[in-house]
């Protein structure tokens, strides 16, 4: 089975789910997510911040929302391979260890920053799995960021069985990219 | 508590408070839209041999490891950083305040011909109708060379351009 046979499987189960564009253009890029991510994106917005309202976390998520069209619509992105890149408003960073091919989604405006984690199943196609507050997440080391790449790691041998996810240099991952 | 559904689906009327997932998306839409413009003209120009982000950092006196850090993704750029890129590229900003209507009946004729999806379209027209005010902005950015900004000869070295249009929204 090809990773596209398993997309469609968990599309089939609604284990997937894929981000349609706001935009009414052409579809470049894929982003299929799971439901966990789907409510960053349809709400109900209950804030997972105490410091934040209901309200302020939909706000937030507007802007969740406008990054992961930004994909999708083919718009140039950027992307670190380096776990320890300094380019900080990149789009994507792969995260330590390297080998894991596991990926962050940035978004960190308006604070609080949000991170999506996910693989890339093929060149121009992400499957987001779960997200975190960044604040959340404490400094490099910290064992959420262990956590992040075991979750990613259980949905993708359940939703891919044992298909690697991709690998390669930047233009592998995303065309069009802006290396960082 | 809301959900999406029920803001891009309902029909909302113009003057209608925007709901804050639409605003936060267009907001978002906006940083996305200038560092687009920025980024499309470093390239450009980097492109023809005319900046490297070292040239760049050296003409605005910031360290290159500064300016990888703007140009790494959108941002809520101060508009002192986007003076301080666009000079540093021999461009200038230029901003008009159009009506996001038209913005968006103008992307829904354009999507007739392509496989946007009615469902896309829909929402599109919900979140233009969304806001508060019914505006939204043109950027449009300007090569100062061809005014003479910097003295005579203007900024950098490069062939004359046509103005690049940004819509945003």
């Amino acid at each position: 089975m090809t990773v596209h046979h398993y997309l469609a499987e968990g599309l089939e189960s609604g284990a997937l789910v894929e981000v349609p564009p706001l935009y009414p253009t052409m579809v470049v890029r894929r982003i299929f997510m799971t439901e966990d991510v789907a409510r960053l994106l349809r709400g109900p917005w209950e804030s997972p911040d105490l410091e934040l309202s209901d309200s302020e976390w939909e706000y937030r998520c507007g802007f969740v929302r406008r990054q992961f069209d930004r994909f999708i619509n083919g718009k140039r992105v950027g992307v670190a391979l380096d776990p320890q890149s300094d380019a900080e408003n990149c789009f994507f960073k792969r995260i330590h260890p390297i080998e894991d091919e596991v990926w962050e989604i940035r978004c960190r405006v308006p604070p609080p920053g949000v991170r999506v984690f996910g693989r890339f199943a093929e060149t121009d196609i992400f499957v987001a799995m779960h997200w975190r507050l960044r604040k959340d997440m404490g400094y490099w080391g910290d064992p959420s960021w262990d956590h992040a790449i075991e979750v990613c790691r259980g949905f993708w041998g359940t939703l891919f069985a044992s298909t690697n996810p991709k690998s390669g240099n930047t233009n592998d991952y995303v065309r069009n990219a802006f290396p960082v | 508590m809301t959900t999406s559904e029920t803001h891009f689906l309902s029909d909302l009327l113009p003057g209608n408070k925007p709901p804050k997932f639409v605003l936060g998306y267009l907001v978002a839409s906006l940083m996305d839209d200038v560092y687009d413009a920025i980024l499309d003209e470093f390239l450009a120009q980097e492109e023809k041999k005319e900046i490297s982000k070292a040239k760049l950092a050296a003409r605005i006196e910031r360290d290159p490891a500064q300016i990888t850090r703007w140009l790494s993704g959108p941002r809520n750029f101060e508009l002192e950083t986007i003076g301080l890129l666009l000079t540093g590229m021999g461009r200038k900003l230029e901003v008009r305040v159009v009506n996001i209507k038209d913005e968006s009946q103008e992307a829904g004729n354009a999507s007739t011909d392509g496989p946007a999806e009615s469902v896309a379209e829909t929402q599109l027209a919900s979140m233009s109708a969304a806001t508060a005010d019914g505006r939204n902005k043109v950027i449009r950015l300007k090569d100062m060379r061809k005014r003479g900004i910097d003295g005579e000869r203007g900024l950098g070295s490069g062939p004359q351009e046509t103005d690049q249009l940004r819509r945003i929204g």
